[in-house]
């Protein structure tokens, strides 16, 4: 219920005792990892050590047409998001 | 006693040319969803690139706010589901932020720290109407750098003059227009009240637009978690808007029920490394900062604290007195025109802010020299500097040779004398205790210059004569 | 063994026509699709038209690149513009993404001919394509057997020979799992050899865009193609430039091939009889075999469900209907909206996955797994590190198992998951693999052999790949799909 609970952020729990359950599973086979050994000292892998950013320079950017063109409602070039339906 | 304890959380948007994963250009005010591209708007797919100046920005704020710099530092996913948040994760900063452990010290030496500074994206722009909602998505991934004070402000004041200061270093800097109007700058407050040593309950008063409203929405919060204490009561934790009109703040719908952000290291993006030679270049591009120059202006400028507060607010105005001052001795002259004639040929703040003069500040300068000289009059500089104002001509071309033989100091003093002479009962009255009555003096000296004599030194002269 | 330098030298000598070419694998896919669903939308126009300029090309004697008028197929979670990638799932229906993918337009621009999208588990989770919502893909080598996921239907395709290459992901196995049980060739490219920029996210860290095809020598020319530093993806690699095709036939007499046991030891007996037997083969070429033990592997394979579903839970948050996909017709508010139109248009397998996702991220549950998973992904990168100092490359079997029948797994849990076992550490430690048919079990069903190299080294296990490919000899469905046999 915790779990289900908590994916409510995101998701509608309808099947709640399958999800339960199907859950369950998932993490019965995760527990592996919590008891899983790790050395005290595991040696540490050297990070990336170069930075990939980019130069501060405009690109055009796309038109809003396309930006809107997979958009199921939209008026006057904003997305629409009707409050009820 | 109920005491006040404070911390601001304000958020700076970055005045770089493009946003902070993607190249859109970072501007304002365009029609809407004309400047988004895969990336910003969150398409399926589409991948963040960090821009290397959101990041030399960052560090410089947080050098100009005495902040360390950590030299390693990462960018986490913070997770919550929100229209105007394309991706339903921002990209900020949890655990390793840019800078940290820094400060910001008021005029009483006070210092309210400045606990760290992240980067991160702002999210798109929502226009709520009854039946729906309107979103641009424009301003997402704007880049924001988040500035997290200590909770050491201790009163209202406290709290307008760090805003205050805080906005006017980021101006300095460059890095920023903190326009709270515009919203380039915006203050969370965290406010709350307490009779003993341990701290009230807060609460967070959001989306201040402006220093005066902080200050407002600061005295009626706090008088109304007074009240509540005073009659046994408890504060509620919440989040609260502030209106204007009203003069009070009212509880605002959280965004999302359970805050569990769930942040996580972000994996599209590497670790941000910054080298110690990195952070010096950065440092050396950081101009004179506003106390220091305030400081120098009333020590070698001689110029009253008072004034030099005012020169200073404007980062524009400082650099063109500076400029125009240099290397002469009256630049108490040269400011004082500015904050005189200048200020009220602007009249308002973003005239001001803007400073876009016809004149440049050589030939503020040469006006100054040539009331210096004894050349022109003060008086008549100034509607002189009225006209190059308007005109954008330099002094010499408006003035003609009539104008400028000016008055040198021999046919002052004999001015002055006959003065003098023409008028024993003027005399007499000023030598018996009628202090005003030099004036007719200068008023008889001036009539006969045809006002080409300096009204200051022929008073000065009188005096001394007298 | 080139198909792809056999078609090149036809089309330049005019014995066919790129047109000619590009028909003929459109009225095979007609033909076969429909009992395999490796296909779920043909694009007959664009490759017809892409065909004609290759040959109008010819015609006034250009050169053209290797993969010029070669018919391709992309899995359909890689973005291609104006034309729809659903990730075979309800909520994208109907999205046309208005840019390529990075690995698409580099073929593109060489000229590939795109056949069409082939069928993928949704979202890329799972390893059967039986949840994708197009159906499953069926195995070429027999129709009542999977194909294999996720990019089961692109594996089926290059199987049946109805694409002669395919463009798919790998996050856990992806690629190398299909290539498997359907017999053919299946790389998954170093982590940042090759761009994601268009690759719809499933795991950050753990996605690769990779190369299916029916031998290694064309392997290695689509991937010396896509691969390469991309400024739209920060987790790209600066300095690598891909030259795997000019390695192939170089000499692996020496070569230090490390066998983890623990791999060897959880396969099923035809699996484990077919890969010992593939081993000896490197042995008799002079490579020096070793067997050792690696238990971490073990832990590997829930630390990565752990990761993959805590990033999938994140990628896919962005999916409301608000700026693309399907939006839920009646609602009360704006987060019910949201809710509904997640809950009806995502399969089961993608909600039990992000639900896990987001349990693992969650406040008082983060350190015990997803941390944790994290340290162990990290100790199990340095014991990588180690292995490769002693060995050249590791050899194991791509999968515990051969193909799956139908609906097996979903009466299987536990099965499910240990399908997987072999190759998620390659993604976990970012490493670069490349499953090969190694023989056939009792039901005639192919088994996969895998080679596992270390961070960059496509050229060393497509060259040890491609002399045990030549040692082994012929594997193929000959009576299938379009063939040109010389």
């Amino acid at each position: 219920m915790k779990i289900a609970n908590l994916a409510k952020l995101e998701i509608k729990e309808e099947e709640v005792p399958f999800y339960i359950s199907e859950m369950q599973a998932m993490i019965d086979f995760a527990e592996a990892v919590c008891t899983a050994q790790t050395a005290e000292s595991a040696d540490k892998v050297k990070a990336l050590d170069f930075n990939d950013m980019r130069e501060d320079e405009v690109i055009t950017s796309f038109d809003s047409d396309e930006i809107l063109v997979n958009a199921k409602d939209y008026e006057d070039g904003f997305f629409k998001l009707r409050r009820r339906a | 006693m109920y005491k006040l304890t404070s911390g601001f959380e304000t958020h700076v948007e970055l005045k770089t040319n493009t946003k902070i994963f993607c190249s859109c250009s970072n501007g304002f005010g365009s029609a809407p969803n004309t400047k988004c591209c895969p990336v910003c708007i969150g398409l399926p797919g589409a991948l963040p690139r960090l821009n290397k100046q959101v990041v030399e920005f960052a560090v410089k704020a947080g050098l100009a706010l005495n902040c360390k710099i950590n030299n390693l530092s990462y960018m986490d996913r913070k997770n919550y589901s929100y229209p105007d948040l394309p991706k339903a994760y921002q990209i900020s900063q949890f655990d390793v932020p840019l800078c940290y452990d820094g400060f910001v010290e008021l005029s009483d030496g006070k210092k309210i720290g400045i606990t760290r500074i992240h980067i991160e994206e702002d999210a798109g722009k929502l226009i709520h109407n009854d039946e729906d909602i309107l979103i641009d998505y424009n301003r997402a991934g704007v880049p924001l750098i988040e500035i997290v004070s200590e909770p050491n402000i201790e009163s209202v004041e406290e709290a307008k003059e760090f805003a205050e200061k805080l906005q006017l270093i980021m101006r300095y800097t460059g890095v920023s227009d903190c326009k709270m109007q515009e919203g380039s700058m915006r203050c969370d407050v965290n406010i709350s009240v307490s009779e003993s040593e341990s701290l009230g309950t807060r609460t967070e008063i959001k989306n201040m637009n402006s220093i005066a409203n902080i200050r407002k929405a600061m005295e009626y919060e706090v008088k109304r978690q007074t009240e509540i204490l005073k009659s046994g009561g408890k504060v509620i934790q919440e989040t609260l808007g502030f209106d204007e009109k009203s003069g009070t703040t009212y509880s605002m719908r959280t965004k999302e029920d359970a805050n569990d952000y769930r942040f996580f290291r972000e994996p599209d993006l590497l670790p941000i490394h910054i080298s110690h030679e990195d952070i010096e270049k950065i440092r050396r591009t950081i101009p004179e900062l506003p106390h220091k120059k305030l400081k120098r202006y009333v020590a070698d400028f001689g110029i009253d604290k008072k004034d030099a507060e005012l020169l200073v607010k404007y980062p524009r105005v400082a650099s063109f007195f500076e400029e125009a001052a240099y290397g002469i001795k009256s630049s108490k002259k040269v400011a004082n025109f500015i904050l005189g004639v200048i200020f009220a040929f602007l009249k308002s703040e973003t005239l001001k802010e803007e400073f876009d003069l016809k004149i440049s500040p050589e030939s503020l300068r040469e006006l100054v020299l040539l009331t210096d000289s004894g050349k022109l009059n003060v008086s008549k500089a100034k509607l002189t500097l009225e006209q190059m104002l308007l005109s954008g001509k330099r002094a010499e071309e408006l003035l003609n040779d009539d104008d400028l033989r000016g008055f040198d100091d021999d046919s002052l003093l004999s001015l002055c004398q006959k003065a003098i002479e023409v008028n024993p009962k003027t005399v007499a009255d000023y030598k018996g205790g009628k202090d005003k009555a030099i004036m007719a003096l200068v008023g008889f000296v001036m009539r006969e210059s045809k006002g080409r004599a300096d009204a200051g030194k022929a008073k000065e002269k009188l005096i001394e004569i007298i | 063994m080139s198909e792809i330098l056999k078609l090149h030298n036809m089309l330049c000598s005019k014995e066919i026509s790129a047109k000619e070419l590009t028909q003929k694998y459109l009225s095979a896919i007609k033909s076969l699709n429909p009992d395999l669903n490796a296909y779920i939308k043909i694009s007959e126009d664009e490759a017809l038209i892409s065909a004609d300029i290759i040959d109008r090309k010819i015609a006034g004697s250009e050169d053209i690149d290797l993969l010029s008028g070669i018919p391709m197929t992309l899995k359909d979670n890689i973005s291609t513009k104006g034309n729809d990638t659903t990730c075979c799932s309800k909520i994208l229906e109907g999205y046309k993404p208005i840019y390529d993918a990075t690995a698409w337009q580099r073929l593109k621009s060489k000229g590939a001919v795109h056949l069409g999208k082939t069928n993928m588990d949704e979202f890329a989770m799972g390893c059967t394509t039986e949840t994708s919502v197009y159906g499953s893909s069926k195995n070429p080598y027999n129709k009542n057997f999977v194909a294999g996921g996720s990019s089961g239907g692109t594996a089926s395709a290059v199987s049946a020979n109805l694409a002669v290459y395919g463009i798919g992901s790998d996050t856990g196995g992806s690629v190398r799992q299909p290539a498997s049980f359907c017999g053919c060739v299946g790389l998954k490219p170093t982590y940042g050899a090759v761009s994601r920029y268009g690759l719809i996210a499933y795991a950050s860290s753990l996605d690769t865009v990779g190369v299916l095809a029916g031998n290694v020598a064309d392997t290695a020319v689509v991937f010396d193609r896509i691969a390469g530093f991309d400024p739209m993806d920060s987790t790209s690699r600066p300095d690598f430039s891909p030259c795997a095709f000019d390695f192939l036939d170089k000499d692996i007499k020496g070569r230090k091939i490390g066998v983890p046991q623990e791999l060897i030891d959880r396969a099923d007996e035809d699996v484990k009889y077919q890969v010992l037997k593939a081993i000896k083969i490197f042995e008799d070429m002079g490579c020096v075999v070793e067997f050792f033990s690696m238990p971490s592997l073990i832990t590997a394979l829930p630390a990565y469900y752990i990761i993959a579903c805590a990033e999938a839970s994140s990628n896919l948050g962005r999916y409301d209907g608000v700026r693309y996909g399907l939006k839920a017709e009646c609602f009360e508010s704006i987060h019910q909206m949201i809710c509904k139109t997640r809950s009806e248009n995502f399969g089961d397998e993608v909600k039990k996955r992000i639900m896990l996702g987001t349990f693992v991220l969650s406040e008082g549950y983060y350190d015990k797994y997803y941390a944790k998973a994290q340290h162990l992904r990290q100790e199990l990168k340095a014991q990588f590190k180690k292995v490769f100092e002693r060995y050249d490359a590791l050899v194991t079997p791509t999968s515990p198992k051969t193909a799956f029948r139908l609906c097996e797994v979903e009466e299987n849990k536990e099965g499910s998951f240990n399908a997987d076992l072999c190759t998620v550490s390659a993604n976990l430690g970012g490493l670069p693999a490349v499953s090969l048919p190694c023989g056939k079990d009792s039901r005639g069903l192919p088994v996969g052999l895998q080679i596992i190299g270390d961070k960059f080294m496509e050229n060393r296990i497509l060259n040890l790949a491609k002399k045990f490919e030549e040692s082994r000899g012929e594997f193929g469905l000959k009576d299938m799909g379009v063939r040109f046999d010389v």
